[in-house]
């Protein structure tokens, strides 16, 4: 009574032992066992999580992968339609300075200019700095705003701006508007584009021969093409032709000769076999064959069903039935061509969906960057949600478990083993699922060109992550909750509860 | 210590005991949004080793809040609790919980067994927590279990027995660690009469063979037949103190409730 201090203590205290992780972690997966169903609904929550974002991290690695090397093949399947066209159209100064400006010294293009230029070797190099100028400058004046560019330059567009800014008026009017601008910037300093500005009449004046002498070049060879059309006349481009070409003023190495004749053979082909196709008689013919309105064949269509030999046989045979004219070919090359076409269809597809590549994370584009943000912010919610609510619903056994003598410590771990667990088997299971969903829908998009540029590095990176991510995040998850719960006063968690 | 030794103890006899709980001025008020509720107002008491106390009172009358306090299980607002003269609020949380593991045992109006352990492992879990082996737990829980009379049935979970049986394994737990005091919150309230006397038995039983200081917060007067003394709490206050002969004195008067 008389001591109220209690300074002189009975029983001496002292510090409680604390559990060796073994017996921590036995206790964490009896309580995942017990609790089976509300552990399993958290796994699932965790595993579509992780599967969501492994779908979007495995499908944007695969599209870059498909992409970078689709790029290349896209390149070469195209080499025909390109000689076509550049042997063909006639072009403009605008096209012809963004050719020049846009592609190193020693390509191709850049040789050829060089050549119809008609300047010596070391005026060539200057015209061409300028036209790079020229491209950067266009690019600046296409990005502004329409009305930015009305207040700058008026109703001047493309090079016809720098024809514009020649007038002295113009040329302050410009200054003046960019000068109130402040956040717009041109590429370099504005004295830099005044003085490109100047230069400008001489780099129209060389741009303008080009073009001149390309177009002549073009009459002539069209000249040499008069029998039949341009795809068909390059399938025999090794012999005479090549030389007239090379006369004219073109840049056609010996190595491209096989590749563009292969090519133009395939394309050709394709084409007739297209025009064949589309026939009212063929159409018919699809028709009773498939099933279906005659109006509905397509030439996309009628390319799926010309993949096996037999079905290009019934094509054939058929075309002579009716009494179609113009097919000539072996079945070989029908099959050759649909093969190309198919390619041709995914690549572009390939090419279309990687656009954006090079931005964003891990250079994976800007769209598919936000995408895996999104995925990456479901998960922590649907884990960190899952994991609270399993804590809360907890706080009685928890105030049990302190009242026979755990430590807060103890009961952390216990919680936050838990969690890790259940966050590693959902992390593993969406992880394959998502792989799963990933190369799904990847394969039915790209078919055989995802398999033969799967990049295994990137996936089992990806897929690791996503492992890791999963067990981290729901550990991390549960540690704000069960170190509240652990730190109540037993009976305070009871209470809550 | 010897002050402490030489406090003649006014309820059991002989045998030096001695006050082992012991609150001063203890209150204690909730407060949930705006309003206030005083749960303890004040409450002065001195329990004293091996005695069997029950305390009495109506719902709401602070006596579970009080229970919790003398449990080291909740935090006083303001007065001081001490068990075997140590002050429980100037305890970390580590020794509070070596305190709560040996020197309390709990028992629960709702049992609270661990659900995914077997009665046995109910038992051990507070000696692992306690630092004990696990051969030597095992041996221990299974002695505990027999004096409970569930011997037979230590791997049986909670959900495959009967309340009474549930409340036995409580006990076995809470005697796990050879505790001072057992603190019993309504041990009987959630069993049948008969099942209830039988736990009130056993807790008789411990009281007088283990010489284990039992205090029981209750409503069950059939507790007058076994308690050393008797605290009455009304509105967070002790409204009386009284040994149980005295009680049943009183009882013959007036009969039963002393509203």
């Amino acid at each position: 009574m008389e001591n109220p201090g209690g300074k002189t203590p009975t029983i001496d205290i002292k510090e409680q032992p604390s559990l060796g992780i073994g017996r921590l972690l036995d206790l964490s997966i009896r309580g995942i066992r017990h609790r089976l169903f509300r552990s399993f609904m958290t796994f699932v929550v965790i595993s579509v999580a992780i599967a969501f974002l492994v779908n979007m991290l495995a499908s944007s690695v695969i599209i870059r992968a498909i992409h970078l090397e689709s790029a290349a093949r896209l390149d070469e399947l195209k080499r025909a339609d390109r000689w076509v066209a550049r042997l063909t159209s006639p072009t403009t100064v605008e096209q012809q300075l963004v050719e020049t400006g846009s592609h190193p010294l020693e390509h191709q293009l850049v040789r050829e200019a060089a050549g119809f230029s008609g300047i010596s070797r070391a005026a060539f190099t200057i015209y061409a700095n300028h036209a790079r100028e020229a491209v950067e400058y266009l690019r600046f004046f296409s990005g502004l705003s329409y009305g930015d560019r009305r207040l700058m330059v008026g109703r001047a567009e493309g090079v016809a701006i720098f024809d514009h800014l020649q007038n002295r008026a113009a040329w302050d009017t410009f200054q003046h508007r960019l000068g109130q601008r402040k956040s717009t910037h041109l590429v370099h300093s504005l004295d830099a584009f005044q003085d490109f500005v100047s230069r400008w009449p001489q780099t129209l004046h060389t741009t303008r021969g080009i073009v001149d002498n390309r177009n002549r070049a073009v009459g002539q060879v069209k000249q040499l093409m008069e029998n039949g059309s341009p795809m068909e006349q390059l399938k025999a481009i090794a012999g005479e032709l090549s030389t007239g070409i090379r006369q004219a003023g073109f840049v056609l190495e010996d190595s491209e000769v096989p590749g563009i004749s292969r090519r133009a053979a395939i394309s050709t082909t394709a084409n007739q076999v297209e025009r064949v196709m589309l026939t009212v008689e063929m159409r018919q013919a699809f028709a009773a064959r498939f099933d279906i309105d005659p109006k509905t064949v397509v030439s996309a269509w009628g390319w799926s069903k010309l993949r096996r030999p037999h079905a290009v046989g019934w094509f054939i045979e058929e075309a002579h039935k009716r009494g179609v004219p113009g097919a000539v070919w072996s079945i070989d090359e029908v099959v050759a061509a649909a093969s190309t076409k198919r390619e041709l269809a995914s690549l572009s597809r390939a090419e279309k969906a990687g656009r954006d590549i090079g931005d964003g994370i891990l250079g994976l584009g800007k769209r598919m960057t936000l995408l895996i943000l999104v995925s990456l912010l479901v998960c922590v919610v649907g884990i960190t949600n899952a994991m609270v609510m399993s804590v809360t619903e907890r706080y009685r056994e928890i105030a049990t478990l302190k009242c026979l003598g755990a430590l807060d410590g103890s009961i952390l771990i216990i919680f936050v083993l838990e969690a890790t667990i259940l966050g590693l088997a959902g992390g593993i299971t969406g992880t394959v699922l998502g792989l799963c969903i990933a190369w799904g829908r990847m394969g039915a998009a790209y078919g055989s060109l995802m398999v033969t540029s799967m990049p295994w590095a990137d996936i089992l990176a990806a897929a690791l992550a996503a492992m890791v991510l999963g067990a981290l995040l729901s550990g991390m998850a549960s540690i704000y909750p069960s170190m509240k719960a652990a730190r109540l006063a037993p009976m305070e968690a009871m209470r809550i509860e | 210590m010897s002050s402490i030794d030489s406090v003649e103890n006014p309820i059991k006899d002989g045998n030096g005991s001695r006050v082992i709980v012991r609150t001063v001025d203890l209150r204690k008020s909730y407060r949930v949004k705006s309003v206030e509720t005083i749960a303890l107002n004040g409450v002065d008491v001195e329990i004293f080793t091996g005695e069997f106390l029950s305390i009495m009172g109506p719902s709401g009358s602070g006596k579970s809040t009080f229970f919790n306090m003398i449990g080291g299980l909740d935090s006083p607002t303001s007065g001081r609790v001490f068990i075997d003269e140590v002050d429980v609020a100037q305890l970390t949380a580590v020794e509070l919980a070596f305190l709560r593991s040996r020197k309390i045992g709990y028992i629960f109006q709702q049992f609270n067994l661990i659900q995914y352990m077997t009665a046995l492992e109910n038992v051990t879990t507070t000696m692992t927590f306690a630092g004990k082996g696990p051969d030597e737990a095992r041996h221990r829980g299974m002695e505990l279990l027999g004096v409970v009379g569930l011997a037979e049935r230590w791997f049986h979970r909670p959900i495959e027995m009967s309340g009474g049986q549930q409340q036995r394994v409580a006990i076995a737990r809470a005697m796990a660690n050879e505790p001072s005091i057992l603190l019993c919150d309504e041990p009987t309230a959630n069993l049948d009469l008969t099942t209830g006397k039988e736990i009130l038995e056993i807790l008789q039983r411990l009281n007088t063979e283990s010489g284990v200081t039992v205090i029981c917060a209750t409503h069950d007067y059939r507790m007058l037949d076994i308690c050393d003394r008797l605290m009455w709490i009304r509105d967070g206050k002790i409204e009386r103190i009284a040994k149980r002969d005295e009680v049943h004195v009183e009882l013959g008067s007036i009969g039963g409730e002393s509203s």
